[in-house]
């Protein structure tokens, strides 16, 4: 088996902080770390060149970056691609997980990064790019490189199958479906004796940890605090032009209202798909309630933001509705709004 | 009360002129049995077809599934409710056509949400393990409705229901399955059964072995006939919890009531071989002990489903259990209630197991509706949003299009499993289940 090992040029030898911007280059047999690697892999692989990069550049030049690897890696004549260890170096971390990606993606290589649990680049690319977990510095790179070793033998012999290696990979946070030697009716049951009678047992099903957002204070200093209104509820302008989804949205709107007492229902829809639209259709404003806000507002000591925010939350996924709500907060924090009134369905 | 199963093993059907079983081959007389079933008003046509394993087949559009089977022996009430006046069934003698199911398949009219109405499955290997009908011998049962209701240009009232029209229609739909799951039963009539079994409950406990209760969320099907309905979803109250013998649901009491999710659809034929049902019974006195069942629909309010749930949890309690398996029927409010009756039976130190399919559609995303902390012990049905490719076939029954796919129902398409027939059946009727990774 052919690899072809990706390092930045810190640890291929070449500068450091200073050369943080050298272009990806491709060279002939091991470098750095590399070379034990190829010497742990005792024959079984063999690290025929390495791949490497500044991670300023990577991140300065990703497009032009992402261009040049894939021919690098085309033409390197490579069947594995192995990144790191970047153990817990961010940027690092995510120039692997992009080459990875790129690799799995684009050519059909298969491929695995080194680094830590706490890396952010394990979030944006564990679903995809098998990672093994190192410690967070440099001082476990003996053992990263044995485990990393460890694992590329375990692919190789179990014929394309990451299950032997699954000890040393991170979750990849991800459920798919197999059909089970027996079926779900049965299973329940050995769970269930097992479960009363004090033997070992594991759901099939592990539940899921939400963060959990604490509300702010909502002690506001300022005297006419800028409030928005932001609502998962599915608010349209009438015919949805903009086609926000009914369920698992993926985007989010804004809409000017700078100019309204109230949200007309010849103006507005509600077009959230898990729930009964009618009243909110029949009168908008019960699920943005702008008419109160504007009642309130000349006695109320705050001014209204210019536009309300809307998305969908019905069957919204974690990732998605996380993703909404970063951008949304990020704009409100842009525009100085001081609070916020988020209506739910 | 015993109900003695008398097993028929049936492995071929063939549409010939007259009803009989012949070693493992059914006949059946298609004139008589179509002229049965054309007796019913709401219907312009009818034509039968046979589906085995293997052939290049795909059934589209389908309402319900049956197992043939009628009961035997002196006075017989198939489906009650539906067949016969709503008496109690569950004791006596019932023939069974082992390894064959009715299969009734029909175009939605235009008063009937096609939202949830994709129905399909193959008769390729392409989905073993996890497509219940594919390796059945299936009689299929086509239903073209009257012009009055194919025309109808009134839309659907709502998700659950749509017109009074469409609803009497899809009752009929199912009820000419029922007719036919009777008429060809009855070929086995006076031959001598491949397999005898007999269920019941103990009768006194036997304090050596765990005593398992199953707590059965249900999904609006008919009991004896009538509409179980779930809080908020058919308009009224949701239907108190009570107990039932097993022995009624595997004898015909429960008939699928609506056109839900493909998926998870509250299929007769699996009301017949219901799997929890059976596996209690199967191990019964010998690593357990099957104490009864408690049905319960959700409710649609917290006030609701504090007093469903803590009356499901009551009765669960007076039968004195070790432990308990609660399945989850699907949807968003059924979940609340699984949890709280699962937290409710955990508090009061009762172990349960709960059975719940998985609603992912993305694989990075959790896929949980609702979930208590002291569910540690899940079963998973498999994601349904999980996409499979569906191979091309020759030919298909049931229609001519799929409702929520441009692709040709001949295929080659893709489509979540949520469109496969029984496919993450929420008793743990098929293999299918996820893991994470």
């Amino acid at each position: 088996m052919k690899v072809v090992h990706y390092l930045n040029q810190f640890f291929a030898g070449i500068g450091g902080e200073e050369a943080a911007d050298h272009p990806p280059e491709y060279r002939e047999g091991p470098l750095g770390p590399g070379v034990r690697l190829d010497e742990l892999f005792g024959g079984s692989a063999q690290v025929v060149g390495t791949l490497l990069a500044g991670d300023n550049y990577f991140s300065m030049n990703h497009a032009a970056a992402m261009e040049v690897i894939e021919g690098l890696l085309r033409a390197s004549g490579g069947e594995f691609l192995i990144a790191g260890p970047a153990f817990n170096a961010g940027r690092y971390g995510l120039a692997c997980g992009e080459v990875c990606s790129l690799a799995v993606d684009r050519l059909g290589m298969p491929a695995f990064i080194a680094m830590s649990e706490n890396n952010p680049a394990v979030e944006l690319h564990r679903a995809k790019v098998p990672i093994l977990r190192t410690s967070e510095s440099t001082s476990g790179m003996g053992q990263a490189l044995e485990d990393m070793a460890a694992g590329t033998r375990a692919y190789l012999g179990s014929d394309g199958d990451w299950s032997d290696a699954s000890p040393l990979l991170i979750s990849r946070g991800i459920r798919l479906n197999e059909v089970s030697p027996s079926r779900g009716s049965t299973r329940a049951i050995d769970l269930l004796l097992s479960k009363i009678e004090g033997r070992p047992y594991s759901t099939e099903w592990p539940l899921p940890e939400y963060d959990i957002v604490q509300p702010s204070d909502l002690e506001v200093t300022n005297s006419q605090p800028l409030l928005a209104l932001v609502t998962e509820g599915g608010l349209v302008p009438t015919g949805n032009p903009e086609r926000l989804n009914s369920g698992r949205a993926d985007r989010w709107f804004r809409y000017p209202v700078q100019s309204m007492d109230r949200l007309l229902s010849e103006e507005f829809d509600i077009i959230h798909g898990g729930i009964d639209t009618t009243p909110s259709n029949e009168n908008p404003n019960r699920m943005v309630p702008l008419d109160t806000a504007r009642e309130l507002e000349p006695n109320g000591g705050f001014s209204l933001h210019e536009h309300v925010y809307s998305t969908t939350g019905n069957q919204g996924s974690m990732p998605a509705m996380r993703k909404i709500g970063d951008e949304i907060a990020a704009e409100l924090h842009n525009e100085g709004v001081h609070a916020v009134i988020a209506t739910s369905t | 009360m015993a109900l003695q199963l008398e097993y028929f093993d049936v492995t071929d059907i063939v549409l010939g002129d007259r009803t009989v079983l012949e070693g493992g081959t059914l006949v059946v007389d298609q004139d008589r049995l179509r002229a049965h079933l054309m007796e019913d008003d709401h219907f312009e046509d009818v034509s039968l077809h046979v589906a085995h394993p293997g052939d290049s087949l795909r059934v589209i559009n389908a309402v319900d599934a049956v197992e043939p089977r009628c009961r035997l022996g002196n006075g017989d009430h198939d489906f009650p409710g539906f067949l016969s006046a709503p008496q109690t069934v569950g004791d006596g003698r019932t023939a069974v056509l082992r390894g064959a199911a009715v299969v009734e398949v029909s175009e939605p009219v235009p008063g009937e949400s096609t939202y949830w109405r994709e129905a399909f499955f193959d008769m390729t290997d392409s989905c073993n393990g996890f497509s219940p009908f594919s390796d059945l011998a299936n009689l299929v049962i086509e239903v073209t409705p009257v012009k009055s209701i194919r025309e109808d240009e009134r839309p659907p009232l709502n998700v659950f229901e749509g017109t009074p029209e469409a609803v009497s229609l899809n009752r009929a739909i199912r009820m000419a399955g029922l007719k036919a799951s009777v008429f060809m039963a009855s070929a086995a009539e006076g031959s001598e059964p491949n397999e005898v079994a007999t269920f019941d409950l103990p009768s006194r406990r036997n304090t050596d072995l765990p005593g398992i209760v199953y707590l059965y969320q249900l999904a609006i099907p008919y009991l004896y006939g009538e509409i179980v309905p779930g809080g908020g979803a058919i308009g009224g109250p949701a239907h108190l919890p009570t107990l039932i013998h097993p022995n009624e649901i595997l004898d015909g009491a429960l008939v699928c009531g609506w056109n839900a999710i493909a998926c998870m659809r509250e299929l007769t034929y699996v009301a017949q071989n219901h799997p929890i049902i059976s596996d209690l019974y199967e191990r019964s006195g010998k690593d357990l002990e099957f104490l009864g069942v408690v049905l319960f629909a959700n409710g649609d309010t917290r006030e609701s489903k504090d007093r469903l749930t803590g009356h499901a949890t009551t009765l669960a309690r007076l039968l004195n259990p070790d432990g308990a398996v609660i399945n989850y029927a699907g949807g968003g409010h059924p979940c609340v209630d699984t949890m709280m009756i699962c937290q409710k039976l955990e508090e009061s130190g009762i172990p349960t197991t709960v059975l719940s399919m998985e609603m992912a559609p993305n694989p990075s995303d959790s896929g949980f509706v609702h979930f208590v902390r002291e569910a540690d012990a899940i079963v998973s049905t498999g994601n349904y949003e999980e996409s499979y490719d569906f191979p091309e076939v020759k030919s298909v029954l049931g229609g001519t299009a799929l409702l929520n796919s441009d692709s040709s129902p001949n295929g080659p398409f893709s489509y979540p499993l949520s469109g496969l027939l029984g496919s993450t059946n929420q008793f743990g009727f098929t293999n299918m289940t996820a893991r994470s990774h």
